[in-house]
């Protein structure tokens, strides 16, 4: 076991630069856990709004009542400067003044320069109040048309303003606790940073033992490429398995969740997948590039595969042509059996054993392709072309 | 007579059109330290590839130990320790657990191996770096943990291709001491280089090669006696007319003489007293001269002779 040994040594020394990585993650995935998990507790902005009514008329009131449902109205400041102070230190968001005169010229049929805002945060907030009003104006000069009345046409233009839109938050059909909801979102950044981890420090300890020098030496041993290929092997799985089980027992610790039912099914994805991520740094090493290639091919890997598959951007957000490129790359399959298990699309177990099956496959091919490139490169010629 | 420990027999190598080795034989016994003489490109580093098998050859055979090398004499392999031109540890091991894995690639018992580790720090004096990582290594103790790293498994065969390229002198000194000790404690050695005072200093035996042939074989006394130069004399002199140089050339022994505007080469045959004559010759011409050297031959005069050129000057 004494390559074993070595490159085990080697892989310590390289775990340094894999910390880095684990640490973000998990700081990111507590974020963005903690961001998903607010998401169902949406709230209309309000703004802080000051109306100065200085026409007093059926219409002016109209405006006002309008412009006040879903914001927190503030009665009138003293003078110009305390405004321009509230704006300043936003304890004023918006300030809109009717001076007089406004009916009249509203039922006119002017639209321009009717009323005097002001606010200095230019928001989402803010132009929606300026949408207001001018569907305001809108609404009035339609109904004045139809019924000739400006009270009337008032009355109308609040009753239609005030038909909100009903805004309600679908919840997901439950198929396991909100904890196990965010060990979902754990689990599906999970491929990026298995990838990162992985990649970052296999490789280049795979490269250092691959060195022409080292190598030469070591085929000058009596050492069998079999038992010395074995024992890369055997390293670098076991040195995967340590990662994925640092991120499987991360995982259930972070979100407080046990893994139970169809969990035990996203773990054994996740072991499938780093054996894939494993298998890939194995296939890159075997051509030896240097560490600043395997960086970027690192970069490459996980942040194209992870965009593509669905990892960063929901699968249901991915049009069909990056979906058909997506099911030719391992991520993909990973992704859909966490949307299965998360009920984002309909739970079918065969299907999400062929999903695993894929995932395994990949690995095997890889394995297969990396011996082969590693018997081209390294295997002894034989003793003589022709005798 | 003792037993051959390495036999090569009429070996023939080629890249492409290009023939490195052409009818290479050799024969190495037991407790010899044999040296592989020759410039960069001669055939060197791919015989001693060949002999580990770790490259093909289209003609030939190769014997170690009496039997036949190939891919898999794994038995065989494990008797030789191989100490290649650039040095080849691993720099994220310490020097310790560089020659203990390379160790641990030939021995396998632990205990022995950590026994065989300490043996070759000892050897190599770097007992005080034993925990260094190589990168804090100077070249010369870097070479030594290279070697070390070749002989920590006590091999019966050590080979060493040009193991003080790019070392200084006092470096150099150390390991061609090391290796003469080496092979006082019954290893055979094949050593390559292209330094021919390194070779001519601990070989018992020489090859020279030349364009992947040998050229010549024998100890250094019988390859000397090969040649006609016996000695060589310069003389720094400034000024030296034709009859001058002419009366030198007539001068018993003298077989060549060379001048190059600023020193005279002459260039002896046999004889005695050659030196005395030739500035008995000078003196009588009433011409001045500064230094003035008598060498004997060397291996660049032996291999000078023979191919035409001198070692140094070969090149790739």
């Amino acid at each position: 076991m004494q390559v074993s040994k070595a490159f085990l040594k080697i892989l310590k020394s390289k775990f340094p630069s894999a910390v880095i990585y684990i640490v973000l993650f998990f700081l990111v995935g507590m974020m963005m856990t903690r961001t998903e998990a607010t998401e169902s507790a949406w709230e209309k902005t309000q703004l802080k709004l000051v109306v100065e009514d200085l026409d007093d008329t059926a219409e002016s009131r109209a405006l006002a009542e309008i412009l006040g449902k879903g914001n927190k109205v503030i009665p009138p400041l003293a003078s110009e400067d305390d405004l321009t102070d509230a704006l300043y230190y936003t304890t004023v968001d918006y300030a809109v003044t009717i001076p007089a005169g406004f009916a009249e010229r509203l039922a006119a049929g002017e639209t321009d320069g009717l009323l005097e805002t002001r606010h200095i945060h230019e928001s989402y907030a803010t132009a929606n109040m300026k949408m207001l009003i001018d569907k305001f104006v809108t609404t009035y000069g339609a109904y004045m048309e139809l019924t000739g009345s400006s009270q009337k046409s008032a009355t109308q233009a609040v009753r239609t303003l005030s038909d909100e839109t009903n805004v309600v938050m679908l919840q997901k059909e439950e198929s396991t606790k909100s904890s196990s909801d965010l060990l979902l979102i754990f689990f599906r950044y999970m491929p990026y940073i298995l990838l990162c981890v992985i990649l970052n420090m296999l490789c280049p300890a795979l490269i250092v033992m691959s060195k022409k020098d080292i190598r030469f030496r070591t085929d000058c041993s009596g050492i069998r490429p079999s038992s010395y290929t074995m024992q890369i092997f055997t390293s670098s799985a076991l040195y995967v398995g340590a990662i994925w089980l640092i991120f499987v027992i991360a995982g259930s610790a972070l979100n407080g969740v046990m893994y139970t039912g169809k969990l035990w099914l996203v773990v054994l994805n996740s072991l499938v997948f780093s054996l894939f991520s494993g298998v890939l740094a194995l296939f890159i090493a075997e051509f030896a590039p240097s560490e600043t290639v395997v960086n970027l091919m690192t970069q490459l890997c996980a942040l194209g595969m992870c965009f593509l598959c669905g990892v960063f951007v929901d699968q249901a957000l991915l049009g069909s042509g990056v979906l058909g490129v997506a099911q030719f790359l391992p991520a993909y399959w990973y992704v859909r059996v966490i949307r299965m298990v998360n009920g984002d699309i309909p739970f079918n177990a065969g299907e999400a054993a062929l999903a695993i099956g894929i995932q395994a496959g990949f690995v095997v091919v890889l394995i297969l392709l990396s011996v082969l490139v590693r018997r081209a490169h390294y295997s002894s010629a034989p003793r003589k072309r022709m005798a | 007579m003792k037993p051959t420990v390495v036999k090569i027999d009429n070996l023939v190598k080629r890249y492409g059109e290009l023939v490195a080795l052409d009818h290479f034989s050799l024969e190495i016994k037991e407790g010899e330290i044999f040296g592989l003489l020759g410039p960069n490109g001669s055939g060197k580093t791919t015989t001693i590839n060949c002999l580990l098998s770790l490259l093909s050859y289209d003609k030939g055979d190769i014997e170690v130990f009496g039997k036949e090398m190939t891919p898999v004499s794994y038995d065989t392999k494990s008797q030789i320790g191989v100490i290649m031109q650039n040095v080849a540890v691993i720099d994220e091991l310490t020097v310790r657990e560089n020659i203990d894995y390379f160790c641990g690639l030939y021995v396998l018992d632990k205990a022995k191996r950590k026994e065989c580790v300490d043996e070759a720090i000892k050897f190599v004096g770097l007992e005080e770096f034993e925990n260094f990582r190589p990168k804090k290594l100077s070249g010369g103790l870097l070479r030594r943990l290279n070697i070390a790293c070749g002989i920590a498994h006590k091999p019966k065969l050590i080979i060493l291709d040009e193991p003080t390229v790019a070392v200084d002198p006092q470096s150099r000194n150390r390991i061609l001491e090391g290796i003469q000790e080496l092979n006082r404690n019954g290893a055979t050695v094949i050593y390559t280089s292209h330094y021919m005072e390194e070779v001519e200093q601990i070989c018992t035996r020489i090859a020279i090669m030349d364009k992947g042939r040998k050229v010549a074989e024998g100890t250094k006394d019988e390859l000397k006696s090969m040649i006609r130069n016996t000695e060589s004399i310069t003389i720094e002199i400034l000024e030296l007319p034709e009859d001058v140089r002419a009366k030198i050339a007539s001068q018993p022994h003298v077989y060549e003489t060379e001048y190059d505007g600023n020193k005279l080469t002459v260039r002896c045959s046999g004889g005695r007293h050659n030196l005395i004559r030739i500035l008995g010759v000078l003196q009588e011409a009433e011409l001045g001269f500064g230094r003035v050297y008598s060498e004997l031959p060397t291996l660049n005069d032996v291999f000078l002779e023979i191919t035409g050129k001198a070692l140094r000057d070969s090149k790739e």
